[in-house]
């Protein structure tokens, strides 16, 4: 009788043990499996003559590698406005965790010069940096592209529903 | 004489009448790069006593202007100043750049990737075989004054072709050919070639060949024989190597190994023998912030080497160990612990910790 309830005991114990990690893995995967939401463009202003780029280009060219449109160098902008879409990004795009992502960078600069793409906090300014140079890019989600007339999207980088 | 100082001082105008165009645009990245070291070692020598504690900053500027780079590195310490890297940089492609000025050699993967950042590096000591002129044991030449020509082809291959000034050998070892004092030079023509391929060009694994030849002349340096000690009057320095960098999960693997042919020139006599030299080192990355590292670096026909024993400080064999801890997005603690050998026989242990770090 003993032995059949401490069996229950640890059936039980088991079981609950399994809903646990079945529920902590859930919240665990939250940050990781990303929501569906509206896809991630690459987007530039309006005037802009920057023609279609893969994600392998738009890879590189946040990396540093330089990349030249009519003779000029595109500039890549980091969107930092976001940080849920900054994170799609660097797991989407780059491949790589934003830590990762800045001691390469880092490394690169000192190691052949040029620069590290700069940081955007703020939306405003930075479609204010896309209006005033026609070779500056960035990304953002589609809807957010879609309510600034004076965007023109170049790509989608990553479809929500993938 | 008066061609060299010439060039050199071309190269320094060239350089500062790029420089307010390149400012104008600006695009710049000003970086410092601070370290604090401290060392115990069991055999202390003139370069490095037993017990020390050695501040270093690092001062790092790059701009960029469409097809225009400039890059200027500044070290200080205790022990020197110098401006290491002083280069003005054109890209005909995107893929190439056509640099002038102060450079470091392209010869393998540290020299090139790593420079004097002390935080992007794992370790707290670089290989010996290719240890900074300004250190004691210094055998080749790390910096070159003169022209480099760096880029990507359409295929996995990258390359580096240098041309420049290289260094010349004093009492106190290798010197390199002084950028902000050109009339002071003597030095002469050094070249290296350096191919690399890189499968994916924004990852960082390589496997790499190069080749340097170097005429470096004497001053003042005697020649260890057994039949008296001549006068040098020069040393012709050819080498030939292969480097590796791979990263597979947490684990990172480094290495090099370079075959070193150097003639040594008396009025009477000429001495040529070779020497290889090369190391490992394994990165194991244990938690985000915590890496393990080893390193073993070996020298074989290093006894008797003729070159090799006017730098008796020349750590001919080591293992090492250690840990780099990440206290945050630009800051690091490292700790290692080492035991070498010298080219004079001398064996020491040695225990270095250090802070460094990457700002902003």
């Amino acid at each position: 009788m003993e032995r059949r309830l401490s069996m229950k005991c640890s059936l039980s114990i088991k079981r609950g043990l399994l809903i646990l990690s079945w529920c902590l893995l859930g919240q665990l995967s939250v940050p990781f499996a990303l929501a569906a939401g509206p896809d991630l463009v690459l987007v530039t202003s309006k005037t802009s003559t920057i023609g279609l780029l893969t994600t392998d280009e738009v890879r590189k060219l946040y990396l540093g590698i330089p990349m030249f449109n009519e003779g000029q160098t595109i500039k890549p902008l980091l969107n930092y406005s976001d940080g849920y879409l900054q994170e799609v990004f660097m797991q989407k795009v780059m491949f790589m965790s934003t830590p990762a992502y800045q001691r390469q960078t880092l490394s690169r600069v000192f190691r052949i010069g040029g620069n590290r793409p700069p940081i955007y906090v703020g939306l405003h300014p930075l479609l204010n940096a896309l209006k005033a140079d026609s070779k500056t890019l960035t990304y953002m989600y589609s809807d957010e592209a879609n309510a600034h007339p004076e965007l023109k999207i170049i790509s989608t980088l990553w479809k929500a529903q993938d | 004489m008066h061609n060299r100082s010439f060039f050199s001082l071309a190269l320094i105008l060239a350089t500062l009448c790029c420089l307010p165009t390149i400012v104008l645009a600006y695009e710049g990245e000003f970086l410092l790069f601070p370290t604090l070291t401290g060392l115990h070692s069991t055999a202390p020598t003139m370069d490095r006593p037993q017990d020390k504690v050695e501040p270093s900053l690092d001062v790092f500027y790059s701009a960029s202007h469409e097809r225009f780079r400039f890059l200027a590195e500044y070290v200080t310490s205790p022990d020197h100043n110098m401006m290491e890297r002083l280069q003005i940089g054109w890209l005909p492609t995107a893929s190439s750049t056509l640099w002038l000025g102060r450079f470091h050699n392209p010869l393998g993967y540290w020299n090139t990737e790593f420079h004097h950042g002390s935080y992007l590096t794992t370790t707290i000591s670089r290989p010996s075989v290719i240890s900074f002129e300004e250190h004691g044991g210094n055998i080749l030449p790390m910096h070159l004054n003169g022209l480099l020509l760096e880029g990507t082809t359409a295929s996995p291959f990258s390359y580096s072709v240098a041309m420049g000034m290289g260094p010349k050998l004093e009492k106190v070892g290798l010197t390199p050919a002084k950028t902000l004092h050109p009339s002071n030079n003597h030095n002469q023509l050094s070249a290296t070639a350096r191919l690399v391929y890189k499968p994916q060009e924004d990852k960082m694994n390589e496997l790499g060949i190069f080749a340097a030849h170097t005429r470096i002349p004497t001053e003042d340096i005697v020649m260890y024989m057994s039949m008296g000690s001549p006068l040098l009057t020069g040393i012709t320095q050819n080498l030939v190597g292969a480097e590796v960098n791979h990263e597979f999960g947490d684990l990172r693997w480094i290495g090099e190994w370079y075959i070193v042919n150097n003639r040594l020139e008396a009025a009477n006599t000429t001495v040529s023998h070779f020497f290889t030299s090369g190391y490992l080192q394994i990165d194991y990355s244990i938690r985000t912030n915590w890496i393990l590292f080893g390193r073993v670096e070996d020298t074989a026909r290093a006894k008797g080497d003729p070159y090799l024993d006017l730098r008796p400080e020349f750590i001919k064999s080591r293992t090492l160990a250690g840990v780099r801890y990440a206290v945050n997005r630009n800051q690091a603690l490292k700790f290692e612990l080492s035991h070498s050998e010298h080219q004079d026989q001398t064996k020491s242990r040695q225990v270095a910790i250090e802070w460094s770090a990457a700002f902003p």
